[in-house]
């Protein structure tokens, strides 16, 4: 059932990296109001797009949904790869988290483990995602942490969260995220808490890898200028229900819901008049 | 990490002079009369005057009193007992070591009950597990140890005859003793066990660990515990210095050849040097868990290494 | 403040309620204790002892022909007043103590935490012991001996409060504006550091009882004929295989005290949580 013509653009079925059907979720203390209803859309491998909304819209509840990790009801399909995701066919998350399919967390401060050092936790992912020796691991480890900027490496990796800045920190989670190159991953309000400096910085960090490495990306934001900056796509999300959703540069020049024109407007991204 | 212990080392200092000082207090003040229980007789006898007291020099005055009394501690000298004329350090020497064993067997009892059942707690809270957990846990705290002691002592020893009543001649006798101090501390510790893993198991980087494709296995031993620790450290390490402490009672009900019992009977019969010294080595030791303690909690944390 | 909605705002204030008529029911046996009974708990009868519960002796007798009844709600008054009164012993000396340790910190800090530390150091059982071969058994000395290590604990707690709201902005606004050191104490710091204390209190009167019960047990608390849930729980138990009976009134009267104290204690630490 399509109702936005300009998805139609958007690859669905089998070729999309990633496609939601009808999604619903109910949280899990009370029941009463879904968190997000009937939630359709879907990634083109490659792209990235774009989920925007206001603060409680629903976006990381859609983000954990899709990692497997909701801890409510939940109604609708999520298929990865044109596969289903938890469905009896399907593949299961096990084998996906984390090495195929990666969250990066909105508050790197909150993700990371205070009381292991951040090399132990890149060595961690990297056993386990791909199996290597432990000299090799710590080898790959530092040189993922070189690849973020985090230098000199081996001091860094003996460090414990508390001891990094906020850049620092975001900049770790950055490489704990792509550590096993993954082909699809979300980001949760990335860089929010950074100061615009550092955050541009590691926005074009980011683009590097995405260019690098050819991974579909969703990300998920309320700054309407990141999402234009580095989304191919977008979804619009209000109070757990679909705007608008289609190509980000049609949408932002021309929308035709009059919420996106508002969040447009107060970013100060209005093109031209409404009338 | 070893910055941080010397620190911990040297706040204890003043404190066991503070201590020092109380027992001195403590030694003038408890009744008791050396000449009559060593004696029997009413008028000093050179031998009364061979105890701690002899050595601080009854006339000289006070301050004098005290520091012969420090130097004699130095020495480890603790005087000699009234009753029995034996040193107070050799009659310490054979107790204290009972009641550590008895003390650290309920110890490593009281965590092997707490710490699995206080987690699976939290991982299954609301469940049946957990409800029932939570009873026997109140229950527990609210009885005394010294009538949980003997309500054992009745059904186990006397009436079922499955493990000997006093004593500490086998080793099943230890099984008791340390069963009901185990289970009375373990009622407070499984609470705190389960309170910690449950923030724990709620923060954001465990989600983000399930989001990496860790095992639960592996979330809950390394990523979960680790940061649970801190206040089952904290409170296992409280639990020590209560163990010792209640060490009176219960080895009174076993009848346990412990510090304890020592002490009590001490109390009984108005041996003052022995009470003195038994008490003085309990509350240094005590000290000295507190301070395992706080180093234990600065490698278990990070963060406490560069606070303090 | 207390109650809330929801599943969990029920059952926080059920804990409060509960743990509520607990105490209460339990003050009001002790307060009406000659209602109760009109037994005399001292008064021995040779004629009846050992007498398992009946029409006459509701809870049966002890072994000098004492009605169990009288001397378990008699009991329950020197029991809760000497916890109660320990207790509130350790307030009225903790807390101004510990609140002074917070808010002037430096000198003042360190002496009261040196001198907490020093009654910190002994295990508070054996504290308790020690001090009572020096004073001599009985009620009074019980109630004191308790006081005497429980106060650096309130005093840590009345601290931490202290300092933690002291370091607020707005005190330091009504320091500049001219607040003297005594009102601020007053208005601001001490309401805040009530919740805690409170809350620490209250289990703390559940280790009192317990601890008082121990001494009594050890016979050096309260002292014979005079009647205590703790030495009618030892005698009870020392009797057990001839006169099972006897442990019903002071075993079930000190774990319901217990209970009582302890569910009052997490209820309110629980409300007060929530207003964080």
């Amino acid at each position: 059932m399509n109702r936005f013509k300009s998805m139609d653009k958007i690859v669905r079925g089998a070729g999309a990296a990633l496609e939601l059907r009808s999604l619903s979720l109910w949280p899990a203390e009370k029941a009463g109001q879904a968190v997000a209803c009937d939630i359709s859309f879907a990634v083109t491998p490659g792209r990235t797009m774009a989920l925007i909304g206001e603060s409680g819209a629903g976006k990381t509840s859609l983000a954990l949904a899709i990692m497997g990790l909701w801890p409510g009801d939940k109604s609708g399909h999520i298929y990865f790869g044109g596969q289903e995701l938890g469905g009896a066919a399907g593949p299961d998350w096990g084998s996906l988290r984390g090495r195929r399919l990666v969250l990066m967390m909105q508050d790197p401060t909150a993700s990371l483990n205070p009381v292991l050092t951040i090399g132990y936790q890149l060595r961690e992912i990297l056993r386990f995602r791909r199996g290597p020796a432990k000299t090799v691991a710590k080898a790959e480890a530092l040189a993922c942490l070189e690849r973020v900027g985090l230098a000199p490496a081996g001091e860094i990796a003996r460090l414990y969260l508390h001891e990094l800045s906020g850049g620092m920190a975001q900049r770790a989670a950055l490489a704990l995220a792509l550590a096993c190159e993954p082909q699809f991953l979300i980001a949760d309000e990335p860089f929010s808490a950074l100061d615009p400096e550092t955050a541009a910085d590691q926005i074009e960090l980011l683009k590097g890898y995405r260019a690098r490495l050819g991974f579909s990306l969703l990300l998920i934001t309320h700054d309407l200028r990141l999402a234009r900056d580095l989304a191919d796509d977008v979804v619009v999300l209000r109070g757990g229900l679909v705007v608008e959703a289609g190509d980000i540069k049609e949408i932002f020049a021309g929308p035709k819901a009059e919420y996106t024109a508002d969040l447009l407007a107060a970013a100060g991204l209005t093109e031209k008049a409404r009338v | 990490m070893p910055a941080y212990a010397l620190r911990r080392l040297l706040a204890t200092a003043p404190i066991l002079f503070g201590i020092t000082l109380l027992l001195f207090i403590l030694l003038q003040v408890l009744p008791g009369d050396p000449a009559r229980m060593a004696t029997g007789y009413r008028t000093p006898a050179p031998q009364a005057l061979d105890n701690i007291e002899g050595r601080m020099d009854i006339r000289a005055p006070l301050y004098r009193q005290y520091f012969n009394y420090i130097s004699a501690l130095s020495r480890g000298d603790l005087g000699r007992s009234y009753r029995t004329q034996r040193p107070v350090i050799s009659i310490i020497g054979e107790t204290l070591p009972n009641s550590l064993v008895l003390a650290m067997l309920a110890l490593l009892l009281e965590m092997s009950i707490s710490i699995p059942a206080g987690a699976i707690a939290a991982l299954k809270r609301g469940s049946l597990f957990d409800r029932g957990s939570i009873v026997a846990a109140t229950l527990l705290g609210a009885t005394p140890i010294f009538a949980l002691g003997l309500i054992f002592q009745l059904v186990l020893g006397v009436r079922l005859r499955w493990l000997p009543v006093t004593g500490a001649g086998s080793p099943s006798s230890y099984v008791m003793p340390a069963t009901v101090m185990a289970l009375v501390a373990a009622a407070y510790l499984t609470r705190v066990v389960r309170s910690s893993f449950l923030d724990v198991l709620a923060k954001d980087y465990i989600t983000a660990a399930r989001a990496n494709g860790l095992s639960e296995r592996r979330i809950l031993l390394v990523h979960a515990l680790k940061n649970a620790l801190a206040p089952i450290v904290t409170v296992a390490g409280v639990h020590f210095g209560f163990l010792i402490g209640s060490a009176v009672a219960t080895e009174v009900v076993f009848n346990w050849p412990g510090i304890g019992r020592q002490l009590f009977a001490a109390v009984m019969e108005r041996d003052r040097p022995v009470v003195v010294g038994a008490t003085l080595v309990i509350a240094a030791l005590f000290i000295l868990v507190n301070l395992l303690v706080d180093i234990l909690q600065a490698w278990v944390n990070p963060r406490v290494r560069a606070g303090l | 403040m207390l109650g809330g909605r929801g599943r969990l705002g029920r059952a926080r204030s059920r804990k409060l309620r509960i743990g509520f008529i607990i105490v209460a029911a339990l003050f009001l046996l002790a307060a009406g204790a000659d209602i109760v009974s009109s037994y005399d708990p001292l008064r021995q009868d040779n004629e009846a002892v050992l007498q398992t519960p009946g029409a006459t002796h509701f809870l049966g007798t002890d072994s000098l022909g004492r009605d169990n009844l009288a001397r378990l709600v008699h009991g329950a008054r020197v029991s809760l007043a000497v916890a109660i009164g320990s207790v509130a012993l350790m307030i009225l000396i903790g807390l101004p103590l510990g609140a002074a340790a917070g808010y002037f910190g430096g000198i003042v800090d360190s002496a009261i935490m040196r001198a907490a530390d020093v009654f910190l150091a002994f295990p508070f059982a054996l504290g308790a012991i020690v001090l009572m071969a020096v004073i001599g058994p009985g009620a009074a000395n019980v109630l004191v001996a308790l006081a005497l290590f429980g106060w650096p604990q309130i005093a840590r707690v009345a601290r931490a409060q202290v300092m933690n709201e002291a370091a607020k902005d707005y005190v330091a606004a009504v320091k500049v504006a001219g607040g003297s050191a005594w009102y601020i104490t007053r208005r601001h710091l001490l309401p805040n550091a009530v919740g805690p204390v409170a809350v620490f209190s209250l289990t703390g009167l559940s280790t009192a009882l317990l601890t008082e019960a121990t001494l009594s047990f050890l016979g050096i608390g309260i002292q014979l004929p005079y009647p205590a849930w703790g030495s009618m729980l030892a005698e009870a138990v020392g009797r057990l295989a001839i006169a099972p009976w006897l442990i019903l009134g002071p075993g079930v009267a000190v774990v319901l005290a217990c209970l009582g104290f302890n569910l009052l204690a997490e209820g309110l630490h629980e409300s007060l949580q929530i207003d964080g």
